[in-house]
């Protein structure tokens, strides 16, 4: 336990394209640092490029985006995409907001790797992100 | 005046009447909270300890009686006074909605010229005489449809505009039959305003006959939502001159809105949404009255879209409040003196935020109930509805139906618009009006006292209370303090959806692009360059923008690159995680 | 990306920003990783321009720094960027947000920004920001931009033993220069009035013009601190702010004070970490050690107060203190 004392799970929240509503992302922000995780924002209108560059930057574990407009099927394949060119292909990609069901096995199929559809309550993601974080260090301790 | 007096015996003479003595009325109150309340609340107990309004969270109390008017020194005639008159609590209408109900309006905009004008015919067809123009988030960011960041973005969600070609194919309406277009563009707004002046001319249609209406109180995107382009002060200025550029032109038009709904959208309580849409109201009139322009000249212009929530009360008198603080900062603040200075101009509609993706035909009782506050509070000059399935995606055609039919329904089967202000004199309207009138002057000192609204956004005082209200709230409903039915109550366990979902076609966006493309090849790209210079010159030169983007529209300069010639001596605006909020 | 610290000592000394990125988060976390790929990029250290900005919320430290970046992007430099931002004291998360205005390099490969929490441990973020600095200086950022709120001793540690000290504030926040903290005032290089363009800003100068002359007075410094106005949004005096800098580096070096620098950074870093050994060491010791129970036990009974029971502790320990 010793050699994670200091180990706190980043996480990278993204707004993609033009969405530029902040209340899903000002709210997952606030529950994530009260749960005591590091979440590095990166304003608005990004492209996935720049999204994945800071996630790079950054080191973060997670990268989360928040989508409330309809570029989704557009935006979140490409910044999938781009985290795998940029050797970030290990961090955890996931996704929130306004995204109908029916897009969901395709944008799993491209690397998403969580759907958060609207209306998840916050602990609901700050349980998913602990039990992975959990798994995550688990598995690096037995590994190495 | 003489106060009316139909019924001698209704106790709401007392609180109408301060003269006569209440101290019988205080041992009355007292006795029956000992002998009578007292013992059935120490028998069953209260359901809720202790009860609190939904948004503001001040404690309700079990009874409202004329000892709360008195306390807070209610007087009739100073307070609430008659409708048409000072200060206006009432109505702004002499005669409220007798004489005629309020323009039913529904929002709508989505895909390519064409796309828009058919489901706007389908709009009117509903019964519906206004519009109201979203335009897809590239138009109202100020980019054209090819700009990489806005990819997926065409037509999705709003109507797609590249260049005048588009709003030409529009305006393919029966113009005859609207009464009013609200557009909703607000940052780029000389190139939307120019956009539709020209449309129209290009159409043949006479200004006069209906009222355009643009949205034009940038100011709020700052503090929410975000679609703003330029650092705010530029904003402010841009708005400034588009304002000045209607009045002179066309007097009969709309020229600003302060959409304040946008505010209690993103979970501004009460008194936060009128302190801070009035405040930025203020900032707006100061920049006018800078230019020379006399308070009772362009007070009568400004308008704000605010609407109601499932807070019934709070979102009522609010309403009431409004009118009266909005009388009362043109009287004491700003010595205006005609009556058209004090009277607000408000839309209002339902709110949104208590919509949810779950069991969503649970939203069409949602919007019935939040229309029927509407109209209790005295709706305004407009209402329109949103839809139950927008939480899905854009709306089908059964949602407009429905939302159409559910304003026929709150005003010809329901009669709560056949009397003027119905609740005024409850005892508890009355008083929770009285405290939201108090809370917003008190906050607006406020922010008065950090110089302002541009004050107060440059240093992010709006977006952290509102991001802190969004925590709050958010809190409430995952603690289960605040319930949701469908959310956190009566949640059934296997959600199926239940209505058909609007998809726009895939092909929308490759075609808006080919055909910008191919007119940025066949115009004449000499004219566009020596429009989009004038463009910069005004900018830099602080002359009105709108004439220069009038020349650069009909040059068939495009959207995006008129508005990136305002980028070019604006600068763009980046907000840092402060001032965003989060 | 090999995960053995000389895997990542080569990426980094290779410039590979993901490299670098996570060496900074296993320093910052300790990870034993961290100090054997930190002994060796340590020869290619020393190189960097180190700027340390600060000054109170509000002063648009991170637009100056945005616009610093591209100033010296022009001028051909690449730039390290280390951001710091508080944690929360509850739960020690924390919400890093300066990069948002930073974001117009995020394709930029010759710029790499790292955002900071404060994290709360004691001495721990003037070593975490100095260990993330020597990982750029490794991979030859010519000039590395820290910028912090300026609170607290860690925060002024890192400013302070930066090569140039920026102090930035600006007009409209009220009791704007008594936000500027004495122990900055002294460690100031150049002051900076940002938002020149507003109203107040001459007073502003004013005042800080009679505090360097103050300053000036009672201990004069070799090098006399300009005060610059810049607006940061427009870019406006962000050139001559750059050229100031650059003087001063120039400065620095001529007067060899560019190396005293790094050398008071390695003695802070050195002081820092034998803190941090001792107390790890006296702690498990104690731990160790069956008197503690013991004295505790009294502790809490209320036979002994704390001063008395921690002296016995170490006199049972044998450890000499004078």
């Amino acid at each position: 336990m010793t050699a994670f004392a200091n180990r706190r799970l980043r996480v990278l929240l993204a707004k993609l394209g033009m969405d530029t509503h902040t209340i899903g992302v000002t709210v997952i922000a606030h529950a994530l640092r009260d749960a005591g995780f590091e979440v590095i924002f990166t304003g608005l209108k990004q492209t996935a490029e720049m999204v994945a560059n800071t996630a790079v930057q950054e080191d973060v574990d997670v990268v989360g985006v928040s989508s409330l407009s309809a570029a989704h099927m557009k935006h979140l394949p490409k910044l999938a995409e781009f985290l795998r060119q940029k050797g970030a292909g290990d961090k955890l990609l996931i996704a929130g907001g306004v995204v109908p069901l029916e897009d969901i096995p395709q944008l799993e199929r491209a690397g998403v790797q969580k759907i958060f559809t609207m209306g998840t309550e916050t602990k609901t993601i700050v349980d998913y992100l602990q039990t992975w974080w959990a798994a995550k260090l688990a598995a690096e301790q037995s590994g190495g | 005046m003489a106060i009316p007096n139909r019924h001698p015996d209704n106790p709401v003479r007392d609180a109408l009447t301060p003269e006569r003595s209440v101290s019988p009325l205080t041992d009355a109150f007292n006795a029956w909270q000992q002998n009578t309340q007292g013992p059935e609340v120490a028998k069953r107990g209260e359901r809720q300890t202790p009860f609190k309004t939904q948004a503001l969270h001040w404690p309700v109390h079990p009874l409202y009686t004329p000892l709360d008017l008195e306390a807070a020194g209610f007087d009739y005639q100073r307070d609430v006074g008659f409708p048409g008159e000072y200060p206006y609590t009432r109505s702004v209408n002499p005669n409220g909605n007798r004489s005629a109900l309020w323009t039913m309006a529904q929002v709508t905009g989505f895909g390519r010229g064409t796309d828009w004008a058919k489901r706007a015919r389908f709009m009117l067809d509903q019964g519906l005489q206004g519009l109201i123009l979203e335009h897809d988030l590239a138009t109202t960011n100020g980019y054209d449809s090819d700009d990489p960041l806005a990819e997926g973005e065409v037509g999705r969600a709003g109507l797609a505009i590249d260049s005048l070609e588009d709003l030409e194919r529009a305006f393919d309406l029966p113009f005859d039959r609207l009464k009013y277009l609200m557009s909703v563009c607000n940052a780029p707004q000389p190139v939307n305003l120019a956009m539709i002046i020209a449309a129209l001319e290009a159409k043949g249609v006479d200004p006069k006959q209906f009222v355009l209406h643009i949205v034009n109180g940038i100011l709020i995107e700052y503090t929410c939502v975000g679609r703003y382009i330029y650092p705010p002060k530029h904003g402010l200025r841009i708005a400034t001159d588009c304002f000045e550029y209607m009045i002179e032109h066309h007097p009969n038009w709309a020229p600003i809105s302060i959409i304040s709904a946008q505010l209690y959208a993103a979970r501004a309580n009460p008194v936060q949404e009128l302190a801070f849409s009035l405040s930025i109201a203020l900032q707006h009139i100061d920049a006018l009255l800078e230019r020379g322009h006399s308070i009772d000249k362009v007070a009568p212009y400004f308008h704000f879209v605010t609407g109601i929530d499932m807070d019934f009360f709070e979102g009522i008198c609010k309403l009431r409040a409004f009118r009266k603080i909005w009388a009362r900062l043109m009287r004491e603040r700003y010595k205006a003196t005609r009556p058209e200075a004090m009277k607000v101009r408000v839309m209002s509609s339902p709110g949104t935020m208590s919509l949810t993706l779950q069991q969503p035909l649970n939203n069409i009782s949602r919007l019935a109930i939040m229309a029927t506050a509407c109209a209790l509070g005295g709706v305004g000059e407009t209402m329109t509805t949103p839809l139950h399935d927008e939480a899905h995606a854009l709306p089908a055609d059964e949602a407009i139906r429905v939302g159409a039919a559910i304003q026929h329904i709150v005003a010809h089967e329901t009669g709560v618009a056949d009397t003027i202000d119905p609740l005024a004199g409850s005892y508890y309207v009355e008083t929770l009006t009285r405290q939201i009138e108090d809370a917003v002057m008190t906050e607006i000192d406020k922010i008065m006292a950090m110089g302002g609204a541009l004050a107060a956004i440059e240093r992010g005082y709006f977006q952290r209370e509102l991001a802190r209200e969004q925590c709050d709230r958010n809190r409430a409903l995952e603690d289960g303090s605040r319930k949701l039915v469908g959310v956190n109550h009566l949640v059934h366990a296997e959600e199926r959806r239940e209505i058909p979902i609007f998809k726009l076609a895939d092909e929308v966006e490759a075609e808006q692009i080919e055909r910008l493309q191919e007119l940025r090849k066949r115009r004449d790209q000499n004219a566009v360059d020596v429009a989009l210079a004038a463009v910069r010159d005004a900018a830099r030169s602080g002359t009105n923008l709108v004439p220069p983007c009038l020349v650069a529209v009909k040059a068939y300069a495009t959207h995006g690159e008129i508005c990136n010639a305002m980028r070019d001596v604006f600068g763009v605006h980046h907000p840092d995680a402060q001032t965003a909020g989060v | 990306m090999s995960q053995t610290a000389a895997g990542i000592a080569a990426g980094v000394l290779a410039r590979e920003i993901g490299a670098g990125a996570r060496l900074i988060r296993w320093l910052e976390e300790s990870d034993p990783r961290g100090r054997d790929a930190l002994a060796l990029i340590y020869p290619h250290t020393g190189r960097a321009h180190l700027i340390g900005i600060t000054g109170p919320p509000g002063a648009g430290k991170s637009t100056l720094t945005n616009a610093l970046i591209s100033e010296q992007r022009k001028r051909g430099r690449r730039v390290g960027v280390i951001a710091i931002d508080p944690s929360s004291p509850f739960s020690g998360g924390a919400v890093l947000g300066d990069r948002v205005r930073m974001q117009t390099h995020a394709l930029d490969t010759d710029v790499f920004i790292r955002s900071m929490g404060t994290r709360g441990q004691l001495g721990g973020l003037s070593r975490a920001t100095f260990d993330a600095i020597l990982v750029q200086d490794a991979m030859g950022y010519d000039v590395v931009i820290v910028e912090t709120v300026g609170v607290g001793q860690d925060e002024l540690d890192i400013v302070s033993l930066a090569h140039s000290t920026v102090i930035v504030s600006v007009p409209g926040l009220g009791d704007e220069v008594q936000a500027i903290k004495a122990g900055l005032l002294e460690a100031g290089d150049l002051f900076v009035v940002n938002k020149a363009d507003r109203e107040g800003a001459d007073a502003l100068t004013r005042q800080l013009e009679l505090m360097l002359h103050l300053r000036e007075q009672t201990r004069p410094h070799a090098w006399k601190p300009p005060l610059m106005h810049t607006t940061a949004l427009t870019g406006q005096g962000v050139a001559a702010l750059t050229d100031a800098l650059d003087e001063h580096l120039a400065t620095l070096k001529a007067s060899g004070a560019f190396t005293q620098c790094l050398i008071a950074r390695n003695r802070h870093m050195f002081d820092s970490l034998l803190r941090d050994l001792a107390a790890q060491h006296i702690l498990a010791a104690a731990s160790a050690q069956p008197a503690t129970a013991a004295l505790i036990h009294a502790m809490q009974a209320g036979q002994i107060d704390p001063y008395s029971a921690a002296t016995q502790l170490v006199a049972c320990m044998s450890l000499q203190f004078p």
